[in-house]
Order: C-alpha cells, then structure tokens, then sequence
C-alpha cells in the first residue's frame, strides 16, 4: 500500500461518519446519498495532493464534501434537499429558535422538513454544517465569507424558518 | 403545501453502506495512472509532431518542392502548434478541478472555467491568422490566372465563412453544455456573496 493509498484510508476510516451525514443531509432521494458519498470519496482521493495542511483536515473534508454536494446539486439544479431526522428531539433548538410557544411541536415535526426543503441550495448548505455544530468561524472557513456573514445568514435563515412554521409568510 | 410531499426522513436512521474502500481505490490508481500515461502520450506526440514535420519542412528532398510550400507548411505547424498549446492548456485545467478550496473559490472559478468570453477568441486568434496564411500562400501560387488581390480575397471569402461556421458551432456547444454550469454556478456564488 503507497503512501497516497494509506493517507487516503486514514482520513476516510477518521471522518467517514462526518461524510455519511453530510451525504444524507444533501440528498436529492433516499438512493442517492451512496452516490453523493462516493463521490465525495473520489474528490477526496484527487485533492489529496494539494492537502497542505493549511486548514485542519476536519474543515478540509467539510469543504470537498460541502462542494461535491453543490457540485452534485448542479448536475440536478435545486433538487438538493437537507434531510433531518425529525424524530429527533434537538431539531427544533438546533435548526428554528424554539422559544416562541406558538410553534407546537406537533406542527414542528408536520412541516420543519417541508421548510427545510424550500431553502435556497446555499441555505441548506449552511444548515447542514449548523446541524454538524459547527462554529461560525469553521463554517466561514468551509464556506469562504465571514464570520459575521455567516452568522447574519444563520440568523436569517433560522428566523425565515420560524416565521413560515407560524404559518406566516417570508419577506 | 401538501403533508404528501414530506420525503421520508428515516434515511438518517444507521444502516451500513456497502462502498467497496478497495475496489474504489484500486479504481482510481488506475485512473491516475491512465491520466498520467495520456498526459505523457499527448505531450510526446505533440512533441515528435513538431520536430518530424519541421524537419520534413526543411530538409524536404523533393526538387519540386518550392519555397512558399515550405513557408506555408510552416505556418499550418505553427499554428497547429497554439492550438494544441491552447487544448492542453484547457484539459490540465478541467483535470485539476479543486474541491477542497472554500466554496466561494470554487464557484468562483466554475464560473470562470464555464464562461464564453471573447478572451478566448483572442487566444484562438493567432492560431487561426497562422492556418490562414499558410493556406492563402499555398492557394496564392495554384491561382497564377487570377489577380493577385483577387487570389487573397477568394481564398478569404472561402476561408473566412468556414471559421465563422466554425465558431458559430462552439458557441452553440458551450450555450448547450457549459451555460447552464455557469449560470448554475454564479448564482450560488450570488446566493453566497449576497450580489
């Protein structure tokens, strides 16, 4: 086994959870996170070599992961998808501030994926990595604007998302 | 809304995939090494095209060979030379397409990569002008009948349409292939940049 072979193996057996998530979040059908994932695989292979070392390799597996996933939704424009598990009893806290009592989790758990579904490919892109709990500044690292944007854009989506789940109507 | 559009969400429930870690990477050293092996092969023969056909050129035995066959012969090397210089070039960079940059970079770069600008005519120019100099001194000798002008603007108006054409089809291509990637592209970044 080269040298190319083993790093490779590494980083895949060290984040291979991290990319099985972010593969499921984005993907347009339940069949085709395999393929987003294997993808992912392969652009991890062809970017191995320009690996310096300069970011972590965590923020470089989300980078090739998050933009194999725009990738992989411009083959199909707008058919990305953020898939949550809506059983789970963090979503709401994670994805929607949750402290307006008005939201009924009955109606959280009817309409959060529908909503989810409507963000713009970047918007879920970004939710994605806020699902992982990743920090601003490592999404601003992945993503490639600033810190104080992404925080501006979580809050606007987050606050886009409340306010359609209260039946409203976005700006 | 309808409750029926829900897509299902118990995808996220643990279930083992079956990826083949061996096979894939098996797969891919293969592709590595045929990238490599095309990349030599390509820069070889461009390499052995040059010199065989200069030297054809220049030491020519043939008594009935003249100069201006030898200059035009010149011109269709060289200008074969930029074009594939400039096709080199293209598939190096379409080859090299980088993930692990930041997402704006790399839409940033599809966009460019996808665009139809008139940079690359330029580019394409001098390859074209040497092809067709090489081809009006050649034609400039058979049409010995003709007035001299009159020889250069019928090999023009002959020459001229043809790269029209010629064009005309690339950009057709690229509206069909590569437009949608770039408009793809560039309003992700739009979306990410906020313009």
């Amino acid at each position: 086994m080269d040298r190319k072979e083993e790093k490779f193996k590494q980083i895949v057996a060290d984040n291979k959870a991290r990319i099985t998530r972010i593969s499921r979040y984005y993907a347009p059908s339940a069949e085709d996170w395999q393929d987003i994932f294997q993808e992912i695989l392969i652009n991890i292979w062809k970017s191995l070599e320009s690996f310096r070392g300069e970011s972590s390799v965590d923020t470089w597996v989300y980078r090739i992961a998050v933009n194999t996933s725009l990738s992989f939704a411009g083959q199909h424009y707008r058919r990305m998808k953020l898939n949550v598990d809506i059983n789970d009893p963090d979503i709401v806290s994670r994805l929607v501030d949750d402290s307006d009592e008005d939201i009924s989790r009955e109606k959280v758990s009817q309409d959060l994926q529908i909503q989810l579904n409507q963000l713009g490919v970047i918007d879920k892109a970004i939710m994605g990595l806020v699902l992982d709990d990743l920090s601003s500044r490592e999404i601003s690292e992945i993503i490639g604007i600033t810190e104080p944007n992404v925080r501006v854009k979580i809050h606007r989506i987050k606050e886009s998302l409340r306010v359609r789940m209260k039946g409203g109507q976005d700006e | 809304m309808n409750n029926h559009d829900k897509i299902k969400t118990n995808i996220m429930a643990e279930s083992d995939h079956n990826i083949d870690l061996d096979s894939l990477v098996t797969r891919l050293k293969g592709e590595d090494s045929r990238n490599l092996r095309m990349m030599r092969n390509m820069k070889w023969l461009f390499y052995s095209m040059i010199v065989v056909y200069t030297l054809l050129l220049i030491v020519n035995p043939d008594r009935e060979l003249q100069l201006h066959h030898r200059i035009s012969g010149l011109c269709y090397v060289l200008g074969f030379t930029v074009f594939a210089v400039l096709f080199r070039k293209y598939y190096i960079d379409y080859k090299s397409i980088d993930y692990s940059v930041s997402s704006v970079e790399m839409l940033s770069k599809a966009v460019k990569r996808h665009r139809f600008t008139f940079v690359y005519f330029l580019y394409a120019l001098p390859a074209l002008l040497l092809v067709d100099a090489g081809i009006t001194i050649s034609e400039y000798n058979s049409l010995v009948s003709v007035e001299p002008m009159n020889r250069i603007l019928m090999v023009q108006a002959f020459l001229i349409p043809v790269f029209a054409i010629s064009g005309l089809i690339g950009y057709m291509i690229w509206r069909k292939r590569q437009k949608p990637l770039h408009d793809q592209a560039q309003q992700l970044l739009n979306e990410l940049t906020g313009s």
